[in-house]
């Protein structure tokens, strides 16, 4: 790895890598992470104006500053836009830009199917945002329980544009799965078996895995709207002999598994800077590991605790609140091993661990309101009010957002060579810490005095309006959190702190190459004896697993020689021609054909694009 | 990052506060009319029961967990003098234990959730049975007598009283926490939920599954009377209206002739049988208008009258109503007045 990090200075084989056409066709796996990360912030601040805008309706008692209706389609729009087109995203930033860094290897897969991944994400939430625009957003909920999602209560084509907005990102986020469960299967450095993998990569798998199984379940319940509302087949219609509570099985049975999908790669982040800013190696990594894979598999077997209150019976309720219970003790195992991962080790107190301790501690109040309704029973008095909105945030926002933010403090500087600001970092931690408390803590207590969520008025005499106040300030306060945030980022790329290879002293194998990264990653592709290589090879008297005697010697290449994959225009051809399909047919179906020569013409050309590096430009 | 120690214990002693506040604030019901820890019947003391165990349980892994947390933080942060700390990779018997006291603590609390499953939920056989029907948005209260009424419930305190659930168009959900936790209402099945009342007074509701644009106003009221109230109560609902004098009987004119009659029923009249809209029987003594949203004053109910949609957006009588939608039949002051007048007489 020494020689590795000494190759970097080399220019590979590389394509052009510069001005908007290189971004363009790039099939660069960091790239196409960059991409993902920097639409994924854009969408999570339109997600946040949503929600700051439903934040001031309700600060006050009977105001009137928006209409019911648009007040609908923004907490829709909220819970798509964070969920669809922010969180999961950002978890593919990740994923794109860091597994094959620390798998050892130079790109993903699949490169250009990398690409049309992120192209499909991206019109994909171009198309469902443009709703507003065309007579107006979805505004049935982003569980768009039928029946209120039939043409009868839902005329106008609001849902049409859920129904085909969330096919196409379906497609993007089952094309970038797939392409990451073969790339960590198939591609990961000669020595590096599945139980030295570090924990990001692992969860990243595992977070793969769930999105191949769950995103064919909604799918399957899209179409199916899609069909009733285009086509007058009544799956979700009681009257004719379909049913309503179909649709929430088929939902819930994709969005269970989702809210894993969202809080793992959080986790991931979490158990990589734990050991790092402790100094210390995670504490019981088989046991993280594994809870991470049972809870994947838990997480398909307990759905219908979003049901409890639809009366399904008692026996089938007291059976899945059995199954969701279990789920809390991987939870836990993963929590105990953490805070043991910091027992006697040394801990540096900044910005990336400020993160993920926020994580830590907002996560267990998430986790135990989630025991408090996984209680049938309790459930009845929480379920639909702002108690569960709390519970949820706690989870998504203490969770996954608090997880993200250490993962992109913790990484900024290997992705462009400079630290983000120290200050600038504390102080948006707290900003984030004291905002996120004030504005999701009350919550619970408006919930268990009855606020039922989704509703865009309330009298004065509910008592709700001075915690309602409360939230919002917590909200604003929030708000300037992402400034301080983005301001850091800005200043950061232009001043910050140059990084160097390894400015955390970390322990896995891309802080072994320099920051940013060259194009091909590993001049050296190196060779893992265990779990920690780069740990290992920095402070052999701590390493835990020495090198065998016969260890075999890395392959030193010339960096000139190493050939990248060639840019390709294809990935965006294809994908626009699937958005457009989708698009057009919320004209008229038949039009969607336009759309599917483009593609179909897309892919012949995909198909025959030459491979080799002669034949480029 | 010296401060860090000073400022997190307050962070996390906000944090304790914000999850025992609400054993303050729901303390008093009579400001959080729909508080869940004030409950009122045997059901919804069940549940409190079992939450207030699990909440409790729920405290102490916090303060534990969270204080464990907080002293790594406090004690192994990294000091100038700091060696290599030793590289422990993990503990076995440490793993197990934080494995199975969990678990235990899980079983403690699946048990009584068991139990109290299945003891809340057959409706018993002596139950006074109410219908139910949710509509878009308002509910259709029908009692096993015959008599109708609209979201105003008024039920005796003697009794367990049973309510069957359908609804009329797309999903509700059925709800007033002092007395029952909710129950969704699902088109095409009839849902039962039932209860004992431990109080007399007045209970607020309101439909918690989001029901479309006016969700937020589909609220309700439920009256525990004394029998002797429930059974005067009752008898009104039955008897015709008084007739009307003065303001009252133009209002009774305008009633018919404004095109009311096609979608309301009031008792006494043959002439007004439309069950579209909700039943109009004893309007005056209602508490509330607009599905429980405004206080039945001639003010709010001159005002529903004249625009509502913009007191309820989206309902059918603003968009469906003659009155509402043809500028030539639109109701003037006089008739407003009119029928506000004879509204409040149906007492």
């Amino acid at each position: 790895m020494a020689s590795a990090v000494g190759a970097n200075g080399a220019a590979g084989h590389a394509p052009s890598v510069d001005g908007v056409w290189s971004w363009v066709t790039t099939v660069d796996h960091k790239r196409i992470g960059v991409l993902y990360g920097v639409t994924a912030i854009l969408f999570f601040m339109l997600g946040g104006a949503e929600a700051l805008l439903i934040r001031l309706q309700l600060a006050q008692a009977d105001n009137n500053l928006i209409s019911a209706g648009f007040f609908s389609q923004l907490f829709t729009m909220h819970a798509l836009t964070m969920v669809f087109l922010a969180i999961m995203p950002l978890g593919a930033a990740f994923f794109n830009f860091l597994i094959p860094l620390q798998i050892g290897a130079r790109d993903v897969a699949f490169p250009r199917l990398n690409a049309f991944s992120y192209w499909l994400f991206l019109f994909g939430g171009i198309l469902l945002n443009t709703s507003f625009i065309f007579g107006g957003a979805p505004d049935a909920g982003w569980f768009a329980y039928a029946n209120l999602t039939s043409t009868t209560y839902s005329p106008g084509n609001a849902m049409d544009f859920f129904t085909l907005g969330l096919l196409v990102l379906g497609v993007s986020s089952l094309a970038a799965a797939l392409n990451f469960v073969v790339t960590i299967l198939n591609m990961r450095a000669p020595g590096m078996t599945l139980m030295r993998m570090p924990v990001f990569t692992w969860m990243a798998l595992v977070v793969s895995f769930l999105l191949v199984f769950a995103l064919p379940i909604l799918t399957v319940g899209l179409v199916e709207l899609l069909f009733w509302r285009f086509f007058d087949m009544p799956f979700f219609s009681a009257a004719e002999g379909g049913d309503p509570l179909l649709w929430q099985h088929i939902f819930w049975l994709f969005g269970h598994p989702e809210v894993y999908i969202l809080i793992l790669p959080a986790m991931g982040i979490v158990s990589e800077i734990l050991p790092t800013f402790s100094r210390k190696p995670l504490f019981g990594y088989t046991a993280v590991v594994f809870a991470g894979v049972a809870i994947a598999f838990l997480g398909f077997a307990v759905w219908a605790h979003h049901m409890f209150t639809v009366g399904l019976g008692p026996v089938a309720v007291a059976a899945f609140s059995a199954s969701t219970m279990i789920i809390a003790v991987p939870t836990g195992i993963k929590i105990f091993n953490w805070i043991a991962t910091m027992w006697g080790g040394s801990l540096d107190l900044r910005t990336p661990m400020l993160f993920s301790l926020g994580f830590l501690a907002l996560f267990i109040v998430g986790g135990l309101s989630g025991v408090m309704h996984a209680s049938p029973p309790v459930d009845t008095q929480h379920s639909d009010t702002y108690f569960v909105v709390a519970h949820l945030h706690y989870v998504l926002f203490g969770g996954s957002i608090f997880g993200l933010m250490a993962g992109i403090y913790y990484w900024f500087p290997k992705l462009t060579g400079r630290m983000l600001g120290e200050g600038f970092g504390v102080f948006h931690f707290w900003l984030m810490f004291i905002g996120m408390n004030l504005t999701f803590g009350p919550m619970h207590i408006v919930g268990i005095l009855g606020m039922p969520r989704r509703i865009y008025t309330y009298s004065e005499s509910s008592g709700w309006e001075n915690l309602n106040r409360l939230e919002t300030l917590g909200a604003l306060i929030l708000a300037v959190s992402i400034i301080v945030f983005l301001t850091n980022v800005i200043r950061s790329l232009r001043n910050g702190e140059i990084a160097g290879d390894d400015p955390w002293d970390a322990r896995t194998l891309e802080w072994s190459i320099s920051s940013p990264p060259p194009v091909y990653n590993f001049a050296v592709i190196p060779v893992v004896y265990s779990k920690e290589p780069f740990w290992d090879h920095k402070y052999p008297e701590f390493a835990h697993e020495e090198p065998p005697k016969n260890a075999v010697a890395p392959v030193a290449e010339d960096p000139a020689s190493i050939h990248m994959p060639n840019p390709s225009y294809w990935p965006i051809i294809v994908a626009f021609g699937a958005a457009l399909a989708a698009g057009l047919a919320l004209i008229d179906p038949w039009y969607a054909a336009i759309g599917g020569v483009i593609t179909l013409l897309g892919v012949y050309g995909w198909v025959f694009e030459p491979a080799g590096p002669e034949e480029h430009h | 990052m010296a401060n860090l120690t000073n400022i997190c214990p307050k962070a996390l002693l906000g944090l304790l506060v914000i999850v025992l506040l609400p054993i303050l604030a729901a303390c008093s019901a009579a400001d959080n009319p729909m508080t869940t820890w004030s409950p009122k019947s045997d059901v919804a003391n069940s549940i409190q029961d079992l939450y207030m165990f699990i909440f409790w349980i729920a405290v102490a892994v916090f303060i534990i967990v969270e204080s464990a947390l907080l002293y790594a933080v406090i004690k192994f942060r990294r000091r100038p003098t700091d060696g290599m700390p030793r590289q422990v990779h993990g503990n076995t018997v440490m793993e197990i234990t934080w494995t199975i006291i969990p678990a235990l603590i899980l079983v403690a609390i699946a048990i009584p959730t068991w139990m109290t499953i299945f003891e809340i939920d057959d409706v018993p056989e002596d139950a006074y049975m109410i219908s139910i029907i949710g509509h878009q948005w308002w509910w259709e209260v029908t009692y096993p007598t015959g008599e109708v009424t609209a979201n105003e419930i008024h039920v005796p305190s003697n009794r367990t009283i049973g309510f069957t659930l359908e609804t009329a168009d797309v999903l509700h959900s059925f709800w007033v926490p002092q007395l029952f936790g909710k129950q969704d209402i699902v088109p095409g099945r009839i849902h039962t939920l039932w209860f004992t009342p431990e109080e007399e007074g007045l209970f607020l509701g309101q439909c918690v599954e989001f029901c479309g644009i006016s969700h937020a106003n589909m609220r309700l009221e439920l009256v525990v009377d004394s029998p002797a109230a429930f059974a005067a109560w009752t008898a009104g609902l039955n008897s015709p209206a008084p007739a009307a004098s003065g303001l009252a009987a133009a209002g009774y004119d305008a009633f018919a002739n404004k095109g009311c009659v096609v979608c309301h029923t009031i008792s006494g009249r043959n002439d007004a049988v439309g069950v579209i809209g909700p039943n109009l029987s004893l309007f005056g003594s209602r508490l509330t208008l607009a599905s429980a949203t405004l206080p039945n004053t001639v003010e709010n109910l001159t005002a529903w009258l004249t625009d509502p949609e913009d007191i309820k957006p989206g309902n059918i009588m603003a968009k469906n109503a003659a009155v509402y939608t043809d500028p030539d039949l639109e109701l003037t002051g006089a008739d407003v007045a009119a029928l506000v007048a004879y509204l409040h007489s149906l007492k």
